[in-house]
């Protein structure tokens, strides 16, 4: 599972719906507390998606905070973020 | 429209009534999507996420925002204006305004003049309510003035102002736009008409609830400062502000079955079609000044030309006082109007109206021919008899 963290709840929002139209599953997770402490929202979707949505958020600028890699039910890796 | 058996004439203050969609539309949010809105990742407060946002992208789209993240929703427009007067001038700034306004931009820019924080120049407007043009172009000064605050509409005549001839004198200076009378009634677009700063109520012509508003923010003023910090369910593990928008300027839970009732509002007006809608006021403006004129002893203030007013008249009866009129209106016609100054005391020492004030005559969408025409009749007994 990969997850993708945002600035706003706006962001996340505003992702879900031109996700929506695109046909790429996700879902809207809390964002996991090996990520953040935020008790904000964060969209999860398969691995394979990942450059699908990295390309489908950047046409509509809509900024990515961060993406992790779930690697086991504990763990996650960083592929990148952003201050 | 008769509100219960009421003719109501009062539409600058609060539209009403409601349209039945409106009501529906708060209704359901109360009743299916109360969860708090970006504070969870849960089902129902998802649904109330999905709401906000749903509202803020009409908001955008009907005044021609550059993003939807700029529209920051208030309790009202006098707290949008705040907002934008408090949250843009720091010390040593210069603001021009107009002697036309309303006090929810008055107030504020006294305040800050009284406090030795901005230096402020008052353009007195012409005695119509029109905004004197050369004086406005040669009150602001050149990399001085921080904003340039006039109302699209008085509240007082009804007057409208030309906003993007304002824009092209405005120099660097922000242009706000307080659009209390006109958005719902006049068409605005932001970049259109070169508007910095747009404040809106979702209560009157765009047929919301109380309790709503906003401000519209351009990408030339998205450096404004938030006047109220607080929660926002965004960057909680820091005890800082977030500064990204709206998060930055919206802090505590928002009035969402409000706004929800705002956005159908909105789509209400968008299919009836806001040029539709502005030529029915036309039209009733239009009734009910060349019935005015044929009474005797009524003065009319404002332009007298309904191209160049919204649907608000004031008019005093020679020899009577506007609370008089109004009372016997009311008591005796069932018919609502405001009497008085209607917060905006500068504006009628602008039109010669201080201190009585006027009798203001304000309809709306749900207005018809027939209720201006019984408001003629009752006023023309009241003159007889009054």
């Amino acid at each position: 599972m990969t997850v993708f963290v945002f600035y706003s709840i706006h962001d996340v929002m505003k992702a879900e719906q031109v996700i929506n139209a695109s046909g790429i599953a996700i879902d809207i997770i809390p964002v996991p507390k090996q990520i953040s402490s935020d008790c904000g929202m964060a969209i999860s979707l398969k691995i394979e998606d990942k450059e699908r949505l990295e390309d489908l958020l950047a046409a509509c600028d809509i900024a990515i905070k961060g993406v992790y890699r779930r690697i086991s039910s504990k763990e996650w890796i960083t592929d990148y973020k952003k201050s | 429209m008769v509100a219960g058996n009421y003719i109501y004439m009062d539409n600058a203050a609060t539209s009403c009534p409601k349209p039945k969609e409106v009501i529906d539309a708060v209704c359901h949010h109360l009743s299916t999507l109360s969860a708090n809105p970006g504070r969870s990742a849960h089902s129902l407060s998802l649904e109330a996420s999905r709401a906000l946002f749903n509202a803020r992208q009409t908001v955008a789209d009907f005044f021609g925002a550059v993003n939807s993240r700029n529209i920051i929703f208030t309790l009202n427009v006098t707290e949008a204006l705040n907002l934008a007067i408090y949250g843009i001038l720091s010390r040593g700034d210069h603001v021009v305004t107009t002697s036309m306004e309303h006090n929810s931009v008055m107030r504020p820019l006294r305040h800050l003049e009284s406090e030795g924080v901005i230096d402020l120049s008052v353009i007195p407007s012409h005695t119509d309510g029109s905004v004197d043009m050369d004086g406005v172009a040669k009150s602001v000064r050149p990399g001085k003035t921080r904003i340039l605050a006039v109302n699209h509409a008085s509240n007082v005549t009804g007057t409208i102002a030309d906003i993007k001839a304002l824009s092209d004198i405005k120099g660097k200076a922000l242009l706000l736009v307080d659009a209390a009378q006109t958005a719902g009634c006049l068409p605005i677009n932001l970049q259109g008409m070169g508007v910095d700063l747009l404040a809106f109520t979702g209560h009157k012509a765009l047929l919301g609830p109380q309790g709503t508003g906003g401000l519209v923010i351009s990408k030339g003023a998205e450096q404004i400062m938030p006047i109220k910090r607080g929660g926002t369910g965004s960057n909680s593990e820091f005890e800082q502000q977030p500064d990204f928008l709206p998060d930055r300027l919206e802090s505590g839970t928002a009035n969402g079955c409000g706004i929800a009732g705002l956005a159908r509002g909105i789509e209400i007006i968008k299919a009836l079609g806001i040029e539709n809608i502005r030529s029915h006021e036309k039209k009733l403006t239009e009734i009910m000044l060349e019935g005015l004129k044929k009474i005797r002893r009524v003065r009319v203030y404002g332009p007298l030309d309904p191209d160049r007013q919204v649907a608000v008249v004031s008019i005093n009866i020679e020899g009577m006082s506007p609370s008089d009129v109004g009372y016997a209106l009311d008591r005796s016609f069932n018919i609502c109007v405001r009497t008085g100054l209607h917060c905006a005391p500068s504006a009628h020492r602008t039109i010669g109206s201080f201190p009585q004030g006027t009798v203001r005559l304000s309809m709306g969408l749900y207005n018809t021919e027939d209720d201006v025409e019984k408001t003629i009749d009752a006023l023309t007994w009241i003159a007889e008899h009054g």
